[in-house]
């Protein structure tokens, strides 16, 4: 059951195309990593659904209702969205970060309701953000900062969550944090998708993989159905031993080398 | 709360500076009762220096205040839909493309023969501007330096510059009256210009107020404010016509007056952070603030001779602008 559809997408700027003819449908209540070499049209696919870029083909529904027939705001009260790149707005706090992911929500003037507040608190809380509420955005480090983009778009409650690399600069139990966090938002029965980088992590903690290369959908199941040797090979250029991960029992890759410029193209 | 306080001097200040541009720096002996007489009787009491109050002084001091707040609240909204510390009307040559259109339609070489043609004119020099330094300037590509769009914006302000001029040399007749003008004076200004101001600076003033929650996402970047629900098109769009509006009435009823928008929301960043629903009525209370006091300058400096306000503020303008450029750049 999905809740977004993505019917013969072409996405591109000016006239490159970078992603053609994608159909997917994201599964309600599990965690989705989009995977794929650098330049497959991952990001792009991500904006795509969070509609900051337009198909120039195709169609996207949210709920049945196609994109074009919903407005900036009520979009933004169904799809929460973590960009790859964020700036570090000057001036402006933690607790002040946070409580704009209420925006959709609340009043045009910004004025937080009482369930506001604790969707604000609650989301801190939750990325442990407690301490630094009142401290500006300028002043944190980079997984701090990373943590309270992450605590706006929990704050935002939306039904889809789409993450762009959200564990870019955090360290590595804080990474596991927001990788557990993700599935417990799928529990609640959101639909979470992200772009990840880490094939084994991705293996590990998303219920469902989507493997992209050259703008093209690849392959899309669980991940013990996706990832084997000869896929790693063909999409990523590596020569790869297919292992069971022994915490988890899911798949675990092993780079042996690369395999760049010895294959025959795709 | 600090901001409160903030805003209480502010308005403070501002009060104060319009009680005194009532009275003081006048070449005729006005005193503080005279003033009283005027401001509060329109003048039918207290003889001739209440009269001359009422009839000169008050709408001089509105005019200020409202020049004051219609820059503040432009400079404020253009900062914050470039995201770019060093937007304002007259450094983007908005101020400059509307004086164009203004002395365009003063020297009859575009005659509009309606009333509102001389606001329309200022409007549309400002709005031309304005496009061709956001599309040379490209500002709305997020990998744009900063400066190119201050650049684009000097380059503008200069063009804009040399085709008054050259619009003024061509028709004579006209010629003294509006270099006065051009120069940003408030020396001449009446009831016409505030009732001109008063409704433009109203409008605009709400509309800024309405884009101003809207304008702290922006803040987030074009991509995370597009994702919590900013419609980014028509943001840029009202914040373009307002933005105008305030300009080209300010422009229209005292001429060129630079740096204010530069200068009066950047003050307040250093104070309030950067929450446009504070930054925005604020910008307005400053900006007014800043003219009036550079008026009453203007008429100190040199007394009895006046400067034009346009040349105090730019002359506190411009170190302030390579400060704040040393910073951002």
């Amino acid at each position: 059951m999905s809740i977004l559809h993505a019917r013969q997408l072409d996405i591109g700027y000016g006239t490159t195309r970078i992603v053609q003819g994608l159909s997917f449908a994201p599964p309600t209540g599990k965690v989705t990593a989009l995977i794929g070499p650098n330049g497959c049209g991952k990001s792009t696919l991500l904006k795509a659904f969070a509609r900051i870029l337009k198909p120039t083909q195709g169609e996207l529904t949210l709920d049945g209702q196609a994109y074009a027939s919903l407005s900036a705001r009520e979009l933004a009260r169904q799809i929460a969205f973590l960009p790859q790149v964020l700036p570090v707005p000057e001036g402006v706090s933690v607790r002040q970060l946070v409580a704009y992911g209420r925006s959709p929500h609340n009043s045009l003037w910004g004025r937080l309701s009482g369930s506001d507040q604790s969707h604000v608190t609650q989301a801190m809380q939750r990325l442990e953000l407690d301490l630094l509420a009142d401290r500006a955005l300028a002043d944190l480090s980079g997984g701090q900062r990373q943590r309270a983009w992450l605590a706006m778009v929990l704050a935002q409650n939306a039904p889809v969550v789409l993450l762009d690399e959200p564990t870019t600069y955090l360290d590595i139990s804080h990474q596991v944090e927001l990788m557990d966090l993700m599935g417990e938002l799928a529990a609640e029965g959101k639909t979470v998708i992200t772009v990840l980088h880490d094939i084994n992590q991705a293996c590990r903690y998303a219920d469902h993989l989507v493997v992209m290369h050259g703008g093209k959908l690849v392959a899309d199941g669980a991940p013990g159905a996706v990832i084997s040797a000869e896929l790693m090979r063909q999409v990523f250029d590596v020569q790869v031993q297919v292992m069971q991960e022994p915490v988890a029992g899911t798949p675990m890759c092993l780079v042996e080398k690369s395999t760049r410029g010895t294959d025959q193209p795709l | 709360m600090g901001r409160s306080f903030a805003a209480a001097g502010i308005v403070l200040l501002g009060g104060g500076l319009f009680w005194l541009s009532l009275y003081s720096w006048s070449p005729f002996t006005i005193t503080a009762a005279d003033a009283w007489n005027g401001l509060v009787h329109q003048g039918s009491v207290g003889g001739n220096m209440a009269y001359i109050v009422a009839q000169l002084r008050v709408p001089r001091a509105l005019c200020a205040a409202l020049v004051g707040a219609c820059l503040g609240l432009a400079g404020a909204l253009m900062q914050g839909i470039t995201r770019n510390r060093l937007a304002s009307p007259s450094l983007f040559g908005v101020t400059a493309g509307a004086a164009l259109g203004l002395a365009l339609f003063s020297t009859g070489l575009v005659a509009l023969p309606f009333a509102g043609g001389a606001l329309l004119m200022t409007c549309l020099g400002g709005a031309l501007a304005w496009i061709t330094v956001f599309s040379l300037g490209g500002a709305w590509s997020p990998t744009t330096a900063q400066g190119r769009l201050v650049l684009a914006g000097v380059a503008v302000a200069a063009l804009c510059a040399a085709l008054t001029r050259l619009t003024v040399i061509l028709v004579e007749a006209q010629a003294q009256s509006v270099l006065n003008w051009l120069a940003g004076s408030l020396a001449n200004v009446g009831a016409a210009q505030v009732q001109l101001l008063w409704p433009c600076t109203l409008i605009g003033g709400l509309w800024a107020l309405w884009c101003a929650p809207r304008l702290n996402l922006i803040n987030l970047g074009e991509d995370a404010a597009r994702s919590l629900g900013v419609g980014i098109a028509s943001l840029r769009l009202q914040v373009f016509i307002a933005s105008l509006l305030l300009v080209g009435a300010s422009v229209c009823a005292v001429g060129p007056i630079g740096f204010v928008g530069l200068i009066a929301p950047n003050i307040l960043r250093q104070f309030l952070g950067n929450d446009y629903r504070w930054l925005i009525p604020l910008s307005a209370a400053l900006g007014a603030v800043i003219v009036l006091g550079a008026d009453l300058l203007s008429r100190a400096v040199a007394f009895p001779v006046e400067t034009p306000a346009g040349v105090v503020t730019a002359l506190i303008g411009a170190p302030f602008f390579l400060f704040l450029a040393r910073r951002a750049l």
